[in-house]
């Protein structure tokens, strides 16, 4: 936890990452650096340790071993200062269902210190802009998935965060409502702000993100620009992944002969 | 987004940090309460008033009654209030949103912080407002006199509340971390089942332990830290200085450690998430086995739910405890333990698992759609789904039985009725048959052993009528067999009963999975959509 391997410039420095369940080691010596004002994406099968790497960036679990610095800061052993510059939207939902949508959002803001007023204001820019507006009012619990992730992600974004961080942010979601959270974060990013995101669509991370870590078993086995992985986008950054965590793509041959329609 | 200039005031100190917990704690009780009805309102706000009043005369008579009465009365009201406070939650489930430190994990607050919110909204709440309130005034009708009863008397009422709310939350917080194992999830149910059990318990036989000031029960009580705050109370008021003084040291001591261990545990539970729960790989192939007939693959799956599912783990060991619980408790009141009727006493363990096979359908219904592109649900899908609620209705039963045997030595009975317990019970699954196709509700197979077990809220009156209305059908249907077997009694024909009596029973519930199937049959999107996990918003 001394820092080692926090970058000039960097909004997100990872260094030695070890996290262990039992006997499984989800995350193994994970390192990643994330430039400020960078669009990053993280990807991985299902299970390669993304989600705890995330969680362990922000303060939700705490590492066995290694550092993670926000923007020079350490999040261990205390993160309560670096969750004031980040923002986060996390796999698993938890949210104050008994609350409005606009009630959330007020107290989330006035959680963090900041005065009613200005909470109120920029929720409803924020209620604005997701296409939130008419469900205000509506609790939580009645939300779509989709405007669940909505009204999530405006809570990770009231208090203008200078790193944001989300866990799968397009899962469940229709395509209106990804093309709103993405309109939502290029303007947030376009103001200084960085966001590192994980996903397993490539299509998605390739459309969306400069900077890319392909993570499996634990470890980041690629990193750098998607120009640089996708060789100026002469390979598919899918064909990059399946390579780097060492898929192959099983032709079914004779063990499928009953599925069909003749 | 545009207002980046404006940054958080670190001004908000402890305080406005307290008063933002209440008004949290609040907004989500109105919303809550405003989305369950008018009559609703009506009934909490009408429930809380009337147990304040209660606490406050029960309390408040003790200025007329002896010392000794009165010290009873104390110890018992605080301890059974404490009981409630501390264990009920666990066994209701659904826990309170703001004592959710979860709920406060992405926000910057230290240990300290969240704590103060925390305790702020656990303190707001209608019940803990109505409790303080009531220990308040009641304790100082009836206890404050002259000398250190002034003194110490409210800071009691206070620290006995602080108490409640500390082990509360600690037990919550102990009990979440423990679920991160299987062997710790059914550990921490147990323990929760036993609680309740001994809550229930005391409950039933409260009428019996006033009645006896002095009684073993009362004396183990005021040994409990939710009493200490009691006995420095009956100190004082008994003119006894230096063991007022004491006890209510020690019991401010206590509600520190119990408030210190929350902040700790609550801490714990935020910095190590919560997926670290191992659970072993099953081997499924075994419990494949018989999968060869429509029938068997039905119970080859709810064999593997029973054995799997968090929710049928939980049944087992709550309708266990609380079945045996149950039985016992009737038992004892009517003076049995004497005589052959206790042994017909112990049926009484399955009336309390009754809703064990009132919902078969509804039970995991998330799934339902799979079984309907299958074909399903269909007769030999229920017959499996009922007869999977069987250990449910049988093992406390069995285990009452044997309580009973070794109480009285009616082992004949005891033996005659543990066989006549298969009949009844098949007559309950008959029952429950027709309540899961006619009345299904949804009730999902949570991994938290603690989340509402009901799977459903402002459903009570359904759940009422049908308990009541199973109750008489099942004491209807398995009358014939009990008349008969008493007319036997003394004959050597009398062992035949329990051969009679599942012939009799088993052709009932075939009857009724044949009329079952029919009555589903056309039925399969109606059946989707109530049982819709949304459903239960």
């Amino acid at each position: 936890m001394n820092g080692n391997g926090a970058g000039p410039g960097a909004a997100v420095a990872v260094a030695g990452l070890v996290k262990r369940f039992g006997e499984k080691t989800a995350v193994d010596q994970l390192d990643l650096l994330v430039p400020t004002g960078s669009w990053f994406g993280v990807v991985g099968p299902n299970g390669a340790g993304k989600t705890t790497t995330i969680r362990m960036i922000v303060g939700l679990l705490r590492p066995d071993e290694g550092s993670v610095q926000i923007c020079g800061r350490d999040v261990w052993p205390d993160p309560t200062e670096v969750k004031k510059i980040v923002g986060v939207l996390p796999d698993d939902l938890r949210l104050f269902e008994r609350l409005t949508g606009e009630e959330l959002l007020l107290y989330v803001g006035l959680l963090r210190r900041f005065e009613r007023d200005e909470v109120l204001n920029r929720s409803a820019e924020l209620l604005d802009l997701l296409g939130l507006r008419g469900a205000a009012n509506d609790l939580v619990a009645d939300y779509s998935t989709g405007m669940r992730k909505k009204i999530a992600l405006a809570a990770a974004l009231v208090h203008s965060p200078k790193v944001l961080l989300l866990d799968e942010p397009f899962e469940s979601v229709d395509p209106v409502s990804s093309k709103i959270i993405v309109d939502v974060l290029e303007h947030y990013r376009s103001g200084g702000g960085t966001i590192v995101f994980s996903s397993h669509v490539m299509d998605t991370v390739e459309r969306l993100c400069d900077h890319v870590a392909i993570v499996s078993d634990g470890r980041v086995v690629r990193t750098g620009t998607v120009a640089t992985l996708t060789d100026a986008s002469m390979v598919r950054l899918e064909d990059v992944f399946v390579d780097a965590v060492g898929g192959t793509a099983t032709n079914p041959g004779d063990s499928l002969a009953w599925l069909g329609v003749g | 987004m545009t207002s980046q200039i404006v940054k958080p005031s670190d001004a908000t100190g402890l305080a406005g940090l307290a008063a933002l917990g209440v008004r949290l704690r609040w907004r989500l009780s109105t919303n809550r309460l405003h989305r369950r009805g008018k009559r609703t309102r009506r009934l909490v706000i009408l429930a809380a008033v009337g147990y304040t009043l209660a606490n406050i005369v029960i309390l408040g008579l003790a200025r007329q009654a002896t010392d000794e009465r009165a010290a009873a009365t104390v110890i018992l009201l605080m301890s059974s209030m404490a009981l409630g406070w501390v264990f009920g939650p666990v066994l209701i489930g659904g826990v309170d949103e703001t004592v959710d430190p979860t709920r406060l994990a992405l926000l910057p607050l230290s240990a300290t912080e969240r704590y103060v919110i925390q305790l702020a909204a656990a303190m707001s709440g209608t019940g803990p407002i109505a409790a303080s309130i009531g220990l308040l005034i009641g304790l100082s009708l009836g206890h404050i006199g002259l000398g250190i009863s002034i003194v110490v008397v409210p800071i009691a009422a206070i620290t006995a509340v602080l108490m409640m709310v500390g082990s509360a939350r600690s037990l919550a917080a102990a009990l979440a971390i423990a679920q991160r194992s299987r062997v710790g999830r059914d550990a921490a149910v147990l323990f929760a089942a036993l609680a309740g059990g001994t809550m229930f318990t005391m409950a039933q036989l409260a009428r019996d332990v006033v009645s006896v000031g002095g009684s073993l029960l009362l004396q183990v009580l005021s040994w409990l830290p939710w009493a200490w705050p009691a006995r420095a109370i009956n100190a004082a008021r008994a003119g006894d200085e230096l063991a007022a003084v004491v006890w209510v040291a020690v019991s401010i001591a206590t509600a520190a450690l119990a408030h210190l261990l929350w902040m700790r545990l609550s801490n714990h539970l935020l910095l190590h998430g919560e997926r670290s729960a191992e659970t072993r790989r099953a081997s499924g192939r075994a419990l494949l086995n018989g999968t060869r007939t429509e029938f068997g693959a039905a119970l080859s799956r709810q064999w593997i739910y029973l054995r799997r599912s968090p929710n049928s783990r939980v049944g087992i060991v709550f309708g266990t405890v609380f079945g045996i619980a149950f039985a016992m408790v009737q038992i004892v009141q009517q003076g049995g333990g004497n005589g052959a009727a206790a042994s017909f006493g112990i049926l009484l363990a399955m009336l309390a698992n009754l809703g064990a096979a009132t919902n078969v359908l509804g039970f995991d219904a998330g799934s339902l759609w799979l079984e309907v592109l299958a074909g399903g649900p269909n007769r030999a899908s229920m017959i499996a789904r009922q007869l999977i609620a069987l250990p449910n209705l049988l093992i406390p039963t069995w285990v009452s039985g044997v309580i009973v045997g070794v109480w009285t030595g009616q082992w004949r009975f005891v033996m005659l009725v543990a066989l006549l317990a298969i009949s009844v019970a098949v007559n309950v699954l008959s029952f429950g048959m027709v309540a899961s196709v006619i009345a299904p509700a949804p009730l999902p197979d949570w991994d938290n052993p603690f989340g509402n077990r009901q799977g459903n809220e402002s459903r009570s009156t359904r759940i009422a009528l049908i308990a009541i209305s199973g109750i008489v059908t099942i004491v209807v249907l398995s009358a014939p067999i009990f008349v008969a077997t008493f007319r036997l009694l003394g004959s050597s024909w009398l062992w035949f009963m329990p051969v009679a009596g599942l012939v009799y029973s088993g052709t009932i519930f075939l009857l009724v999975s044949l009329w079952a199937g029919w009555f589903l049959r056309g039925r399969e999107p109606l059946l989707i959509e109530r049982l819709a996990p949304r459903a239960l918003n």
